[in-house]
């Protein structure tokens, strides 16, 4: 199924772009996300925990940028994940699209889910699946904006915090990618 | 990790040991013996697996046996009385309420239930309680004038 | 015998008895949320009337390693009429509902709500703040609780707090309720004596998951509607009011007119999403058609 969701990053577009290419960070803020391995550059392998009530899933694949458009900020990402208990799978294709919203940016989503074995049958329709999806955006979104935040003033690491989270905090390739990142690199601008 | 429970089934203690994740309806066939209650969808959906929990149909497969411990239940194998089938169960035989067999226990009990709280309940009504539980033999025409047959004999003894 | 198919092998796709878990049984509300605060961080869950968690253990879509079974803690039971609401404990079952639980309007609109909750055997263990707390988009009592601006009352070990309808339902099966919180009582605002509500569902089989389902009441005055409320349920993610459609009642006589106009708002307002059984615009027409049908069973 199809459906759109939008996230506001506190940064200008270029550096929001820039951001969310940085697959490590991005994997940090999702509460319950794993990175395993990185293929190649735009390839990697990971895993990511949903909940849909009872229902605690962990999906364990592959995430791979396709159509990266570095000056029209848009690209693609191909992901495959199956739950190692058997209870289904899924395959998406989510299109993002940066645009300004004043000193941030909107990003624009566009994902187009496909799910099956049990876990489809259980999330019967009627926007459960994508409630969750929504929800994980939110919390990501969330978490990205105060890590920016705390890495804008110094702050210390906070694991990601949030309701969907079966695998609580950061994993530890997650944290160690993280400090690599916000210890050296250059820091975003500082936002209040 | 097992407990010791009592499953009072028909007016009979059965004493059984149970893991907390056994099903009522597991435990009632498997551990009690008592295996005229059947498990067809063991989720929820069926109904071939209702029995009674202190005069209310529930469906034993949504529950776990640890949760029935000391209370009443009815089963299939309750209904006939003295040697003496019960109305439902002649009515079911003559009228053909049944073919296979195997949805027959969970419509007896949900049928027992609904005209033991009201012999005189309406058609529509009845037809209400009876979608509760599903049939793949009969096209369930003959479930229900087997039921309405048994309720007119049910009346006339109240 | 062994049916227990669960000693090794994860990929038992064919498995259809629940995973172990750790089972409990408090007798105290205190105990309860003790025992939630301690397994909840480790996937525990509270266990009422079952009947939508252990489907889901039964096809190991859930595997609660701890179950915290409240039907043996005392106090949960209340049905009651208090400070003009009605309070419905966590144990009470659908089927409490059937003969009206309040005098005046909501009484008998709940007994016509439960009747379209699944089927009597679900009913009789099935709970009505199970329902709220699992917030399935199809619930029935979700829909009347968000309509009704019903209060939550949840507790655990940081205490008690109340959390209205508007605030509580986050999305499919999520809630305001924190993970160790056990929603202890639910209170409904009694109606108006002289209000006027309706209730539709439509779904394929009787008992069966709504497609759409609508809500509605309003009080009378001088002829026109006025305190009109507009609820739909089943169409989006969580049950909410419609205010275009209060809007195209309030203050006109309740009739084919107005209540045509209500059902087209809800067309134009519901933002349903389609999946494999239902397209979106099937199920905005259904969701139309039920505001109109409950709005139709307003009239006496």
């Amino acid at each position: 199924m199809e459906f759109d969701n939008t996230l506001e990053v506190p940064l200008p577009p270029a550096e929001a772009w820039r951001v969310l290419l940085d697959i490590r960070r991005i994997a940090a803020c999702i509460p319950g996300a794993e990175l395993t391995e990185v293929v190649d550059e735009r390839t990697y392998k990971g895993k990511v925990a949903v909940r849909i009530g009872p229902v605690a899933l962990s999906l364990v694949g592959q995430a791979r940028l396709e159509e990266v458009d570095d000056a029209g900020h848009q690209a693609q990402v191909r992901a495959h994940g199956a739950d190692p208990k058997g209870r289904g799978s899924t395959d998406s294709v989510i299109r993002f699209r940066l645009e300004p919203a004043g000193d941030a940016t909107r990003v624009l989503i566009h994902a187009d889910v496909k799910l099956a074995g049990s876990i489809a049958q259980y999330g019967r329709g009627a926007g459960m699946i994508q409630s969750v999806a929504s929800q994980l955006i939110a919390q990501f979104g969330e978490t990205l904006k105060s890590r920016l935040a705390e890495s804008a003033s110094g702050g210390e690491e906070k694991p990601a915090a949030g309701a969907a989270q079966p695998i609580p905090g950061l994993t530890v390739l997650g944290k160690a990618a993280w400090d690599s990142i916000t210890r050296g690199a250059e820091k975003p601008p500082s936002k209040p | 990790m097992k407990r010791g429970i009592t499953l009072n089934i028909n007016g009979r203690d059965h004493p059984v040991q149970v893991e907390p994740r056994r099903t009522l309806a597991d435990a009632i066939r498997e551990d009690c013996g008592q295996t005229g209650t059947h498990t067809g969808c063991e989720h929820g959906v069926c109904g071939a697996c209702t029995v009674l929990l202190e005069g209310e149909p529930v469906r034993s497969c949504l529950m776990f046996a640890v949760q029935a411990d000391g209370r009443r239940l009815r089963t299939v194998e309750g209904l006939a009385h003295d040697g003496q089938l019960h109305p439902l169960q002649r009515a079911f035989i003559e009228h053909h309420g049944l073919q296979c067999g195997f949805c027959t226990p969970g419509f007896l009990m949900l049928a027992a239930a609904a005209l033991e709280r009201d012999p005189a309940i309406g058609d529509a009504a009845l037809l209400e309680v009876l979608s509760a539980n599903l049939c793949r033999c009969t096209g369930y025409k003959n479930i229900v004038t087997a039921v309405r047959a048994a309720a007119g004999e049910m009346r006339i003894k109240k | 015998m062994g049916l227990d198919h669960a000693r090794g092998g994860e990929a038992a796709l064919e498995a259809v008895k629940p995973a172990p878990f750790e089972y409990h049984a408090p007798r105290t509300v205190e105990e309860a949320v003790t025992l939630l605060a301690e397994v909840a961080p480790r996937d525990g869950r509270v266990l009422a009337g079952g009947q939508s968690l252990v489907p889901a253990m039964a096809l190991r879509l859930a595997r609660p390693a701890h179950l915290v079974d409240i039907n043996a803690v005392s106090g949960l039971d209340r049905l009651r009429v208090e400070a003009g609401d009605l309070v419905i404990g966590a144990c009470v079952r659908h089927a409490a509902f059937d003969r009206p639980a309040a005098g005046g309007p909501l009484g008998t609109l709940l007994a016509q709500v439960a009747r379209h909750i699944a089927h009597w055997p679900v009913r009789t263990r099935g709970t009505f703040c199970g329902s709220i707390a699992n917030a399935d988009p199809a619930s029935e009592w979700c829909l009347l609780a968000a309509t009704l601006d019903a209060t939550m009352v949840a507790r655990s070990v940081r205490g008690a707090r109340a959390i209205a309808a508007a605030g509580f339902f986050h999305g499919a099966m999520a809630t305001a309720l924190a993970a160790d919180e056990l929603l202890v009582e639910v209170r409904v605002p009694l109606l108006a004596a002289d209000a006027r509500c309706g209730f539709s569902e439509f779904s394929r089989r009787a008992g069966d998951f709504a497609i759409a389902m609508a809500l509605a009441t309003y009080r009378l005055e001088n002829g026109v509607m006025t305190d009109a409320r507009v609820g739909i349920g089943a169409v989006e993610s969580a049950p909410r009011r419609v205010g275009e459609a209060e809007a195209a009642l309030n203050g006109k006589r309740p009739g084919e007119d107005a209540f045509r106009d209500a059902a087209a708002a809800v067309a134009r307002a519901a933002a349903p999403v389609g999946d494999i059984r239902y397209p979106a615009g099937y199920r905005r027409d259904v969701a139309a058609a039920m505001a109109q049908r409950a709005l139709e069973g307003t009239v006496p």
